[in-house]
Parts: C-alpha cells; structure tokens; sequence
C-alpha cells in the first residue's frame, strides 16, 4: 500500500516523547503567562489560608471580648479594636472565612441548577421554550425584595449564612442558565456532534461526553463572576441588616458597623471595606483570566 | 476564445514591479515569514495567474500589493504601481491608487459593497469618480455595465441592494464596479472559490468581458489550476513563501520544470480523463513558516531530493526549457534534469500519510 | 406542483442481479419556514429533496453530484436518519429504516457509517484522535479491555495510513488530510459494508485530495464497502465512482454509469455543468465549448413548476412548465429527466 522509497520517515519513539500538550495544560499555561491573573489568584489564596488559619491561630477569637477598647492599629492589635472591645482583626479574617465560604456555596447551587437547566433548555428543543420562559420569569423577580422579605424568615436561625447563601444561589442561577443554554445551542448544532450520533450515541452521552467538556470555559468564567457577585450581594444584604446575623460576622456587617466612624475611627471601616474590595478584585482578575486562557484572542493570519 | 494582450500602450514602462518583498507576522510564538522575496513585473494586458495551496503566502502577497495588510505585518522590499511605491505608502497616498488604478476583487463579495446602497448606485458612483457626467447618464451606464456582467433583468435589478442577490451575481456587480472604474490593473484574490462551478462559470465569463472592456491587466490568485489554464498567460506557483516557478501558461503545463509544480498537476483528477489511472498525491504537508528555512522548503517532500545539495541551499529561480518559449524560471538545483525526464511518473500513486503531525497554530 | 411520485424508473441492477445493498425510493425532505412574531408559525416549506430514487449495490460506488441547495447532502442525511425524512423509504439491507425506533437504528449504523465533510469540525477538539475512533466501540459494546480497544485503534490507524503512535495527539496537532482520514478510520473501525461519504476531500488542499482518494479506492477494493459519494467537484466524481447521479434542487435530472454520464450527457444541466468545469489543461481550455447558464437556482421554496430547470434552459419550450419530465430512459441508454434530452459530447 505505501511506496516506501517516497515515505517521508516514520516517527521514531523519541520524537512522540514530550509533544503531547493536553488541552488543560495548555489553558493553564495561558493562564499563568498573565501577570495581573497570577497575582489576583496569589492574593486571593493568601486571603484564604490566612482566614483558615488565622482562626485557629491568632490569640484572639472574633467575637472575644477584650479589655482594649476603641484603639487604633497597635502591635498586639493589628487592625484596632472597636467600641466593645472586638479585635478587628480577628473579625476581618472571620469575614473573609464567611464571606469566602457563602460565595462558594453559593456559586456551587447557582452553577448545578443553571448548567442543568441550561444544558437541557439548549438540547432539547421542545424543552427550549417552557425553560426559558421559566428562566424570565425567576428574573423578574426583584433579587433584593425577596431576599429582604425572606431574609426576615432566618434572622434568627443557627448557621443562617448557609440559609443566605442556598436563597441567593437559588435566584442567581439564571445567567449561566443563559450562558450554558447558547453554548449548547451552538455546539448542538457542530459536526462533531452530529459524526456521534451518526455513530449510534445517545444523547445522554453526546451531553456528557462531547457537550459539557466543550462548554465548560463559559461556565468557569462565569462561575467566578457568581462567586464575587454572590459576595457583593451577600455584603449588600449584611449591610442592611438582613444577611448574616451578629455574634457572625461578615465583611458587611463590619462595614456597616465601622461606617458611622469612618472619619473618628478610620481603622474600623478601613480594614473591612479594603478587604472587601480587594478580594472582589482579585476574584474579577482570575475571572478576566480565566476566560482568556479559555478564548484568546489571536491574530489569525491567512496565508 | 484566446486572450492576446492588448497593450494600449507598448512603449510605457511595467504596470506593476514588485522586487525583494519579504512579509514577517510576529507572533507570540516566534515570527512566521509569510513571504520571503518575490519578484513580478506585469505589462499593462496581461494576465499572470498566481496559483498556490494554503500556506502558500498567495494571499499574504494579494494583500501586500495593496496596502491592506494588518498593522502587525512587517513589509520590506517594493511594490511600484506606475512607478509609485505602495510599501510604507500613506494610506492617503494609498486610496489614490487603490480602486483609480486598480480594482481589487476579493473572495467575499460584501467585502468590496457597501450594504446600504443599492447596486446601480454604487456602480454610478464609481462612474461619476472618473467621468463629468449628469446622474441619470451614470446610472444609465451602470445599467449597462450590469448587462455586460450578466445579470438578467439588469434595468430592474440596478435599484436592489447587495443582499437581494446571490453570491454569484454580486461577484459579478464586484466586477461592474470594477470596470466601472477604468483600472489598469485588476487583483482578483480567490474570486470564485466559494462558488458552485456553474457560477463560477458565469463570473469568469464576466470577468473576460472587463478584461476587453477595460484592457486591464489582471492578477488572478487562486489554488484552482484550471480556472488558470483558461485565463492566464502567465503563471506564477507559489510554495513556502516564495515563487519557485514562473513562465508562460504552456509552458508551465506542459513542461513543469519544479517538482512541486509536477506533483501538484499529477495529483490532479481531470475531467477529461477516464479515470483509470492513481492519482499521485503529494506526501506530506507544507512547511511551517515560522523560524528559518535552510535548503529548499520542498526538499523533504520531493522525490528529487539530494540530500547534500538540496538540504543545504535554498535554489534560486533559474532557467528552465528553452529561451524561444519566453522566460521561464524554476527554483530547483535540478530543474535541468526535471525537464527532460518528464516523462516518467515522478511521484507514487501512494495512500498513506506517515508525516509528523504539524501543529497548524497560525495557518489556516 | 404536478409532482409525478413512483413513475420515475429506479436505476438498472448489476448484471449478477444480486438485490441491491441500498435502495431509495420517493424520498422527500421538506424543512419548514418560520416566520417571525411571538408564535412563529409555518409560512412555507424549503422543498430540499422531492422525491429521489437510487440504488447502490454492493462494493460499488455511486457518485451524487449537484450544486449546493441541491439537496445531496439533506438526502445523505435522510438516509442516515440524521435527519427524519419527511416521505419515502429507504432500505438498507433488506431493512426499512425509515421510522426505525433509535435502539434499532443504532444496530444499523454499525453497518452504514458516514464520513463528514469538515475534518477540522467532525472531530471533537478535546478528545485525542484514539478515544474519537475508540468511542465508536464504546458505543457498541465491541472492545474487550483497553488493550483491545487500543489495538484495534492502532490497527484501525494503519488501515488509513496513519502512524498508530498517533493516536493519542490532539486533532489541531493533525493537517487537515491526516484528520480526514482519522474521520475515515472512526467509520470503518465498526466494518461497516457502507459508507456515506459527504463531500469528504472538498476541504482539503488539492494535492492532498489525491492522497485520500487513492486511499478511499484502495480500501473499497479491499474491504469491499459501498460507497455513497456526494459531491460537487466533478473531477473527483469521474475519478471514483462508479455510476453516477445529477441532482438538480430536489431531484435527480440524469443518471447512468460513469462514462455514459460523462461522455454522452444528455441532460442540459449536465452539460452546462460539465462544460462550466476548468480543465487543468490551457490548449483544452482554449478548445472548449462553453454552454453558460443565465440567471440563479431558483428558491427551494417556490420551485419552478413543471421541469425546475426550465428557467435556465436553452431548450425551454410550453410543455417544461406544463409537465414534470420524468427520469427515464429517452433514447440515449441512461435515463435523464427532461422532454428534450439528446446526448451531446461536452467535454
């Protein structure tokens, strides 16, 4: 069948070691070759272990009492204490532990329930339509009414930041439900797909297999943005008063306690609000990243 | 139905002199040379035909010739339209040139019209650039022109908008413009690629009426090496970047003096032939363009290849067949040798593909 | 529309008369125009394919070929069942599947496979090219172990002239020739006796065409697979086939061996088709007789009545639009659809 004297030469063995660039490895290098990416994942894990440890570690607890009330930033005190004598320290990194922990549930609920409804919506076409009427309609429903209204319901419930986060990742899920439902109206319609099921695949196979690997950039990307919109949402609520209840404590209850003395007693808002925006950045930069490193945008040239 | 060129003037100097022109892509990962020197002189009526497979840096050159390269592009060398330099050109100085002095014909037609307007509008528009005449005379003309290109029904359809026609027609309104403008020179840059064959049939036709309308001189760059034997008389086949042959069209037909130039008419199925016999691929892929070229860029491909000389030294374009047929040129050490044994069947009527995958990372 | 359904003769046996391995009849495809507004209804039907009738037999290869919006690559796809066919039969040996309940359909597809045309999008990006061909095992329950599957990969890789350590590359890592023939590889992993092949070289580079063609050849001659070739270049129809059919918005106009169809086409869209093809051959070129065609293809959704070519037709009289030309056998030895069919040598 071959005409060896016309054979360019087969690759040997030591050729095929090392070439194999898996498409994950590929993304992450992409990733990694962003500074301002790197750094926003660096600073957001250095918030994160320190919140994890710092519990554990710092003599002070967030809601001990000290004798040391209403001192600015000292060596024993790092961030000050408040009126009543709360290290705020402690309290910051109690907020950022919460904070970080609600997002993440948060974005878990919102992504399951959206991926779902999106990956079927975009599938199944009869299904299209009744889902994505649904979809408008949990939309309209005005976020931070209902959150005010239900957030009276588990004022005073034990443990209530998993309440806060199950009732907002259950009203958020909507854009990655439009995300995924496009993504798969897409590739529903790709060569590959069809070649699989010229093949004899079922369609649940055909999801699993070809069409959630393939949509799955879109869903991380978003997924970051859930965690870090979840936060500003959760903070929001906090602020008002609705979301996490004292003796907890989260970056917007702290905000909200330190803004009366922003001007007399500037390390009680300063910390907290400087952690919150810091961590919201970095989660946007890891975003911006992220969907980079999945999506370039190259400069194609025709030869 | 042959075409002689017409020169309305034989004594002028070349339409187009491209010397040296070397196009370089930086890119993340190293630069791609998609051109590394080519020369070409066209005379005002003639037809040089440019044919090369992708990665070829047919279209990279189409481009270069007008100015229309992204800003990345590094270009060096010259282009001299009538004397004027293209390469490093104002784009001021550029839109003087480009459509007065040549048309350009692109593979999308919506590329060259602008949607809003309707066809006989954008057609009269070009007229009125280049004659005083009053409107109505212009659109008149336009009509005219319109007839002239093929379109049926041409009085009713000059007042419709681009997208009320199919891709055929508005290729064919793409050259009503063009004529329309009066050019000296014509760049067709894949023109019928997208058509069906019986459309493309309709828009080459076209396109000979402006050519004997306008006698303008055309470049027609394609990969289809039929659409060439029945328009150029000249050939150019590009590869890696560079020419490695040229001459006239009989000449490159019927006595091929690259390899490339043979394995790319061998592996040709006709439709004129019974279909008996193998085709004869050409095995392996083209180059990266990226990094440097030592020896020939075909060499790993050809059958021809001599190791010590071919791996070695990139081959200049040199004479091949005799003087009398007019100038032809080909890049290969051997292309003496090539010639006289055209005979034979230079490449095997293989079916297997062994060659190391190439990553085509910025290749289309 | 006088649409004249089962008159239209079938395309003749092979000498041995064996019954042939596919069979066509009356198959039509109708896709539905929506209209705009909240309800979206039906405003019309885009008539892809109007009633087609075929035969393949075994081992041989028939060659469909047509413009686009001919409707060749909707009826690959109806007999595929990638697409419900909207009326009509197809059977594939000996079976009706038409209206096949999937589980069933599934247990044909490991006999009629299809080979796509784009090699950069027939292939998931994310799979190694040895899990894409294995997955059509997977599917049907054949490997044993992963060893199995992957010798069976490998052996699957050298039958298409592919190195089988490549199996576990990436498709971007392939050329657009080599990718193709992993695609081919995936259909024939299953032994199908059929391929549908739809427009499988016309996205790759013309010297390399030649390369899957000679493969697809050789492997016809030693498998013995039949093949549906659909295409639109008619060279490479002339190269490989075996007979051929002329589709024309819908319908079938010309039909017959290869050299019958290619030498004496008697059909004028035939014609102008073959004498709109550029030869690779400047003094061939310089000789022939152009036949040009005036206008458009007409909308699929509106068909002209009565023979759909009149509108383009140099032979155009009163009775094209009055009466539908049937696909018969008018004088010239092959059967051609229209009124005044008179075989002509174009090329």
């Amino acid at each position: 069948m071959t005409d060896t004297a016309t054979q360019p030469p087969a690759l040997d063995e030591a050729g095929l070691e090392g070439r194999v660039k898996s498409r994950t490895r590929i993304v992450l290098d992409r990733f990694v070759s962003q500074p301002l990416a790197v750094a926003g994942l660096v600073v957001f894990a250095l918030f994160g272990i320190a919140a994890a440890v710092v519990g554990h570690v710092w003599h002070y607890s967030y809601s001990q009492i000290t004798n040391q009330f209403a001192t600015g930033p000292t060596g024993q005190h790092p961030f000050g204490t408040d009126d009543i004598g709360h290290d705020i320290f402690a309290q910051v990194m109690r907020g950022i532990e919460k904070d970080i922990q609600t997002a993440l549930l948060v974005a878990l609920i919102a992504l399951f329930i959206g991926a779902t409804i999106g990956a079927v919506a975009g599938f199944y076409r009869r299904a299209d339509n009744p889902l994505m009427r649904f979809v408008d309609l949990v939309l309209t429903v005005p976020i931070l009414a209902v959150l005010i209204v239900l957030g009276n319901l588990i004022h005073n419930q034990a443990g209530n930041w998993f309440w806060v986060a199950v009732i907002i990742g259950g009203l958020i899920w909507t854009t990655v439900a439009r995300l995924v439902r496009a993504d798969f109206l897409s590739l529903r319609e790709r060569e590959f797909v069809e070649a699989a099921r010229a093949l004899g695949a079922t369609n649940r196979r055909i999801i699993v297999r070809h069409m959630l690997p393939n949509a799955i950039g879109p869903i991380i990307v978003n997924g970051t943005l859930t965690v870090a919109l979840s936060i500003i949402l959760e903070s929001t609520l906090s602020y008002l008063g609705l979301g996490i209840q004292p003796p907890e404590v989260s970056l917007g209850t702290l905000v909200a306690a330190g803004q009366a003395s922003a001007t007399t007693q500037w390390w009680l808002f300063a910390f907290p609000a400087g952690a919150l925006v810091i961590l919201i950045l970095c989660i946007f930069l890891v975003g911006d990243g992220l969907r980079e490193a999945l999506d370039p945008r190259k400069t194609r040239i025709r030869a | 139905m042959t075409l002689t060129p017409v020169s309305p003037f034989p004594e002028s100097g070349p339409l187009l002199e491209v010397e040296g022109l070397q196009v370089d892509f930086p890119t993340a990962d190293g630069v791609v040379h998609a051109v590394r020197g080519i020369e070409i002189s066209i005379e005002p009526g003639q037809v040089l035909g440019v044919v090369g497979e992708s990665g070829s840096g047919k279209s990279v050159t189409a481009l270069s010739l007008m100015g229309l390269l992204p800003r990345q592009a590094r270009t060096t060398g010259s282009v001299r339209i009538n004397g004027r330099e293209i390469v490093g050109a104002r784009e001021k100085d550029l839109t003087a040139v480009r459509g007065r002095v040549v048309s350009m014909i692109f593979q999308d037609p919506m590329t060259s019209l602008n949607p809003v307007y309707s066809v006989g509008w954008q057609i009269a528009e070009a007229i009125l650039a280049h004659q005083k005449i009053d409107k109505e005379k212009a659109f008149a003309e336009a009509v005219r022109l319109l007839e002239m290109v093929g379109i049926p029904n041409a009085r009713d359809r000059a007042r419709d908008y681009p997208h009320q026609f199919s891709g055929g027609m508005r290729q064919r309104v793409v050259i009503a413009i063009a004529m329309a403008n009066d050019p000296e020179l014509i760049l067709a840059d894949e023109p019928t690629t997208a058509l069906d064959v019986t459309v493309q049939a309709q828009v080459l036709e076209a396109l000979r009426t402006a050519l004997t309308e306008t006698h303008a001189a055309l470049i027609l760059i394609t990969h289809d090496l039929g659409v060439i034997a029945g328009l150029a008389h000249e050939v150019a086949v590009m590869y890696a970047g560079r020419i490695v042959e040229h001459g006239p069209v009989d000449e490159i037909f019927y006595r091929p003096a690259m390899p490339y130039t043979i394995g790319l008419l061998g592996s040709l199925p006709r439709l004129d032939s019974k279909g008996t016999e193998r085709l004869r691929p050409i095995p392996g892929s083209p180059p990266s363009l990226r990094g440097e070229v030592t020896g020939c860029p075909f060499a790993p491909r050809c059958p021809m290849r001599v190791p010590e000389v071919c791996d070695v030294e990139e081959p200049s374009l040199r004479q091949a067949g005799p003087q009398e047929a007019g100038t032809h040129v080909a890049a290969c050490h051997f292309a003496d040798q090539v010639v006289s044994e055209a005979t034979g069947p230079l490449f095997a009527a293989t079916s297997a593909d062994l060659s190391d995958p190439v990553a085509e990372g910025d290749l289309p | 529309m006088t649409d004249v359904a089962a008159s239209s003769a079938p395309v003749p046996a092979p000498p041995n008369g064996a019954p042939p391995l596919l069979e066509v009849r009356d198959l039509v495809k109708h896709f539905p125009l929506r209209g705009g507004g909240v309800l979206r209804r039906t405003v019309g039907d885009i008539h892809a394919v109007c009633g087609v009738n075929f035969a393949v037999h075994s081992g041989e290869t028939l060659g469909l070929v047509g413009e686009s919006g001919c409707g060749k690559s909707t009826t690959g796809r109806g007999i595929l069942q990638l697409v419900e066919p909207t009326s009509g039969s197809v059977v594939f040996d000996g079976q009706e599947l038409t209206g096949l309940p999937p589980k069933e359909m599934r247990l044909v597809r490991r006999d009629l496979q299809v080979v796509f045309q784009d090699p950069y999008a027939s292939l998931d990006p994310r799979m190694p090219v040895g899990d894409s061909i294995a997955e059509a095992l997977q599917i049907h329950h054949l490997a044993g172990g992963r060893s199995d599957q992957r010798q069976r990969v490998a052996e699957a890789l050298r039958m298409v002239g592919l190195e089988p350590a490549h199996a576990n590359r990436y498709p971007n890592e392939f050329s657009g020739g080599q990718r193709q023939r992993v695609g081919i590889a995936r259909a024939l992993i299953l032994d199908p006796k059929m391929l549908v092949l739809d427009e499988p070289v016309s996205a790759l580079d013309v010297s390399i065409q030649a390369g899957v063609v000679n493969l697809l050849e050789e492997l016809q001659e030693r498998l013995g697979i039949a093949y549906l070739f659909i295409a639109h270049d008619l060279s490479v129809v002339r190269h490989i086939s075996d007979r051929v059919a002329i589709m024309y918005l819908g319908k079938i106009v010309e039909t017959g061996t290869r050299d019958q169809v290619y030498e004496q086409p008697a059909h004028p869209y035939t014609q102008a088709l073959l004498s709109a093809v550029p030869i690779p051959d400047p003094r061939a070129e310089r000789r022939r007789r152009r036949l040009v065609l005036t206008g458009d293809v007409p909308s699929p959704v509106d068909p002209p009545s009565g023979c759909r070519f009149r509108t383009r037709c140099w032979k155009a009289q009163e009775i094209c639009a009055q009466e539908e030309p049937t696909l018969i056998d008018r004088g010239q030895g092959h059967p051609s659809a229209c009124h005044f069919a008179e075989s002509d040598q174009v090329i």
